[in-house]
């Protein structure tokens, strides 16, 4: 095996180190009794273990039901991101049309805009058509902004794909639609992937939205309910640091598993395979 | 009734290209018409208008009589084999060579009995389960010649199938892609650069240059009797020789000037080339072939024998026969190429005699390059 340069090494383990840092602070301290959490010298390593805040979050403040509103709306706008923008990109890459040019250019003004700005005219729209509360305003709303970026990776991905490819499933009797499905969507499907696992990590953590079109417990996501948890008085911090652990840990995971598909998705395109 | 007939096929691209002009060809049923020419001569086009990947600017296209023009490719029942293979790269070989059935709703059983036979037949039986990259380059070309093999269609378009392969296994599916249309009798149309490749495997050749179809024909007749200059000069290898000449009226009748020499054409030579007669006082194109080039000893001399002296330039050897460059005094811009039996040593800068007889040369039209 090469030897590893002893700096290049130290550099890592020091970054590494660095990064997962505030990561680590975050799980041991939401294993710690409020009594250790708040002492003038909080000790690094809990010195009783106490599983309290998760006991808290789940049974006192349902935060599985907040769980579930992330999961499906995550889910849901990855899913219609995916399957819109994937036929769209295929247009794209695949129809000659005139201004086409300046379409792809206008798809990517639009997720230019200040999410800020858009709050106030989506709320009073979402008002008007009564969804305020549901998972369709905030799926719609997470879709204007995740299919942009889907569009661009996807019209890349089925540029690659070769069109003797399509010519011969053509000739094979296929048409346009299965052409589509048998051969250059399996084809693209490392930039689906990628896609969605994007769109699904930029909705679990979206909070402007989420806040705005949301007004009650059930209804939140991960990210508001968590803010909601301060009261008045007090913040609990132990359960906060305790719910932070419960979402980031499935999609650190999802991550890592997938990190090799998300790499050779964000690369393609810019090396011929 | 014809397989495929094309009738004034015209084919021009948005950009202005001209790819193809008013093509006239028919392929026969069962058989193997090889359509040949340099790249960019709108070979590719013409395969391409047949499939209806493209749509010809104008004129018909016609598959066992019924006019295509207007069905998308998948309606027209025809297999094409590409240059790049076009194989699946995600689906296993079963799954390429099962896809057109697929597509076309054949029953399971008969499915699968259809791509075990075609498997059997190409020898990649052991392969089916593997993806394509899995594979040599030969079994890939296999398995794009299987994919429309087993769909049985009404007519095979192969665009270059063999480019994409070493020379060795080229000559060896050359013969296989010969074998299986004999034995299954089915129409083949295509296309390639390679003349050696058209000549060998085409029943017709039909030869295009810059969108014109120059002359359809067997091999041997395109060697013996090329329509035009353009074919002559691309069909045979090493290339023919082309010199200018000039045709006078002389003492001995009609006379050919050339690289210096007055040549008396016969009565039999005129006889064969009538329209000789209509370019007196004109210059023409004289062609022969560097194999029709023999040196003095070989030759019975005689009045039909025409003799060039020349300093040899340069000697290729090839094994069994050497490609001598000579260039003549006369015509020092244009060297002949002779390929001579390599049985004596020649030395750069060595003065060589070098003979042809006269039923060996082709004449053509300087302007039109018409053979004459």
């Amino acid at each position: 095996m090469k030897r590893q340069p002893i700096l290049l090494s130290a550099a890592l383990v020091l970054f590494i180190a660095v990064n997962f840092f505030p990561f680590f602070w975050i799980l041991l301290s939401s294993l710690k009794p409020s009594t250790q959490l708040f002492a003038y010298h909080p000790p690094l390593w809990p010195r009783a273990f106490s599983w309290e805040n998760y006991r808290a979050i789940f049974a006192e403040r349902h935060f599985q039901v907040n769980i579930l509103n992330s999961l499906i709306v995550a889910g849901g706008a990855s899913f219609f991101c995916v399957a819109l923008g994937s036929m769209a990109a295929y247009a794209l890459a695949r129809l000659a049309f005139r201004g086409k040019s300046l379409l792809l250019g206008s798809i990517l003004v639009i997720s230019l805009f200040p999410p800020v700005a858009l709050v106030s005219p989506l709320f009073l729209f979402f008002r008007q058509a009564g969804l305020i509360n549901t998972y369709a305003a905030l799926i719609l709303s997470y879709l204007t902004f995740a299919l942009p970026l889907t569009i661009w990776l996807l019209t890349a991905f089925f540029r690659q794909v070769p069109w003797e490819l399509e010519d011969a499933a053509r000739l094979d009797g296929a048409g346009t639609w299965q052409v589509f499905w048998h051969i250059s969507l399996p084809l693209a499907a490392p930039g689906v992937f990628t896609a969605a696992i994007l769109t699904f990590i930029y909705c679990w953590n979206e909070f402007l939205f989420a806040l705005a079109f949301t007004t009650n417990d059930q209804s939140r996501t991960i990210p508001v309910a968590i803010v909601m948890f301060s009261g008045y008085h007090t913040t609990p911090w132990g359960q906060i640091l305790a719910a932070v652990t419960v979402v980031t840990v499935p999609v650190a995971l999802m991550v890592l598993i997938l990190q090799r598909r998300i790499v050779s998705g964000l690369t393609a395109g810019a090396l011929k395979g | 009734m014809a397989a495929i007939t094309l009738t004034g096929i015209t084919k021009i691209y948005a950009d202005g290209t001209v790819a193809v002009q008013d093509l006239n060809l028919t392929v026969a049923e069962g058989e193997f018409l090889v359509l040949v020419g340099p790249s960019g001569c709108g070979k590719t086009s013409v395969l391409r208008c047949v499939a209806g990947l493209e749509t010809p600017t104008s004129g018909t296209i016609e598959i066992r009589g019924r006019v295509v023009n207007d069905l998308p490719p998948q309606d027209r029942d025809l297999a094409m084999v590409f240059q790049t293979f076009a194989l699946y790269p995600h689906m296993t070989v079963f799954d390429n060579l099962a896809f057109g059935l697929k597509m076309r709703r054949l029953p399971k059983d008969e499915l699968e009995q259809r791509v075990q036979w075609v498997a059997a037949k190409l020898g990649l039986t052991e392969h089916l389960q593997k993806k394509p990259r899995q594979l040599s380059g030969g079994e890939q070309q296999r398995v794009a010649l299987g994919r429309a093999l087993v769909r049985q269609p009404q007519a095979f378009l192969m665009d270059e199938p063999l480019s994409n392969l070493d020379a060795a296994l080229r000559v060896k599916m050359r013969g296989e892609i010969m074998k299986l249309q004999r034995e299954l009798g089915v129409t083949v149309l295509y296309v390639t650069h390679d003349q050696t490749e058209a000549l060998t495997m085409g029943d017709r050749v039909a030869v295009l240059h810059q969108g014109r179809l120059q002359q359809v024909a067997p091999a041997r007749e395109l060697y013996e009797h090329p329509a035009t200059q353009f074919v002559a000069g691309f069909i045979g290898s090493p290339a023919m020789n082309f010199l200018r000449a000039r045709l006078v009226r002389g003492p001995e009748g009609l006379t050919l000037k050339l690289a210096g020499q007055d040549v008396p054409l016969s009565d039999d030579l005129l006889k064969q080339h009538p329209l000789l007669q209509q370019h007196t006082d004109q210059e023409i194109i004289v062609g022969f072939r560097p194999e029709h080039l023999k040196e003095p000893q070989d030759t019975t001399p005689g009045p039909g024998i025409l003799t060039f002296r020349g300093e040899v330039d340069l000697v290729e050897t090839t094994g069994p026969v050497n490609y001598v460059h000579v260039s003549l005094p006369a015509e020092p811009s244009t060297p002949l190429l002779a390929s001579l039996e390599a049985d004596q040593p020649l030395m750069t800068g060595q003065t060589l005699d070098l003979t042809v007889d006269l039923q060996h040369l082709h004449f053509f039209d300087q302007e039109t390059g018409r053979a004459l």
